[in-house]
């Protein structure tokens, strides 16, 4: 399991396929940070810092996406609670407007899809941004020390309150018109 | 068997999913990004090397 005071430095020289690895899963790293609440600025660094776990760990990890995952979100977690004692740092790691960043531009379905997202409780975010990741509640449960019957009922809860924000939405747009 | 509404929302949570990832393909330089990995990575090995270097920065 991933500690994030682990550093070893044994493995750090350069391989190809660590290389390939960090190409192949960079962005959906990055995106599986914003799934679960990061800002761009935060995804992209924590999405790094991760991926240096990896590096450091690359001849033990059986499966790097899961173990990147799993470090993403302690290291996530850890900035999350550093910025708790700073409230300004807070609000900038959770605002939804912090998607607009001059980084990167997001089309208005995604920023909706982002802020419904927000909306969830931690635990059924973080199931729903390994969900679009692909990984089943059994892979999900493997990889996050959970029984897969906790997952499964954070996925429902989640799906749950995304189809009702959803309907919501749609009433209000249907209202408008 | 799927109701509408699960229909619509994971067709909805798929095409935001791609549009994003496709956003952060076309924003991100993976190469340099990669470079910049290694060399925080050297850094960071030569840090732990050198407790004493990483203190006088």
């Amino acid at each position: 399991m991933f500690k994030a005071t682990e550093f070893e430095f044994a493995t750090l020289e350069r391989t190809d396929s660590f290389d390939d690895y960090y190409r192949s899963d960079l962005t959906t790293l990055t995106r599986f940070l914003l799934h679960l609440g990061a800002s761009v600025e935060d995804a992209r660094d924590v999405a790094q810092e991760a991926m240096l776990a990896v590096l450091n760990k690359w001849r033990f990890v059986d499966e790097p996406q899961a173990y990147a995952r799993a470090a993403a979100k302690t290291i996530f977690m850890r900035r999350i609670g550093k910025a708790k004692r700073d409230q300004e740092a807070a609000k900038r790691a959770w605002v939804p407007e912090q998607l607009r960043s001059p980084f990167v531009s997001f089309a208005a379905e995604v920023e909706s899809v982002m802020q419904m997202l927000r909306t969830l409780p931690l635990e059924q975010r973080e199931v729903m941004a390994w969900t679009l990741d692909g990984y089943t509640p059994s892979q999900i449960a493997k990889a996050t020390n959970q029984k897969p019957a906790t997952v499964r009922s954070h996925l429902r809860h989640a799906r749950a309150s995304l189809k009702s924000q959803l309907a919501r939405n749609r009433n209000t747009a249907r209202e408008e018109e | 068997m799927e109701s509408n509404a699960d229909i619509t929302l994971d067709q909805l949570l798929q095409r935001a999913s791609a549009s994003l990832l496709t956003s952060l393909e076309a924003a991100v330089d993976v190469e340099q990004a990669l470079a910049e990995l290694h060399r925080q990575a050297t850094e960071r090995q030569a840090d732990a090397n050198e407790p004493g270097r990483a203190s006088a920065r």
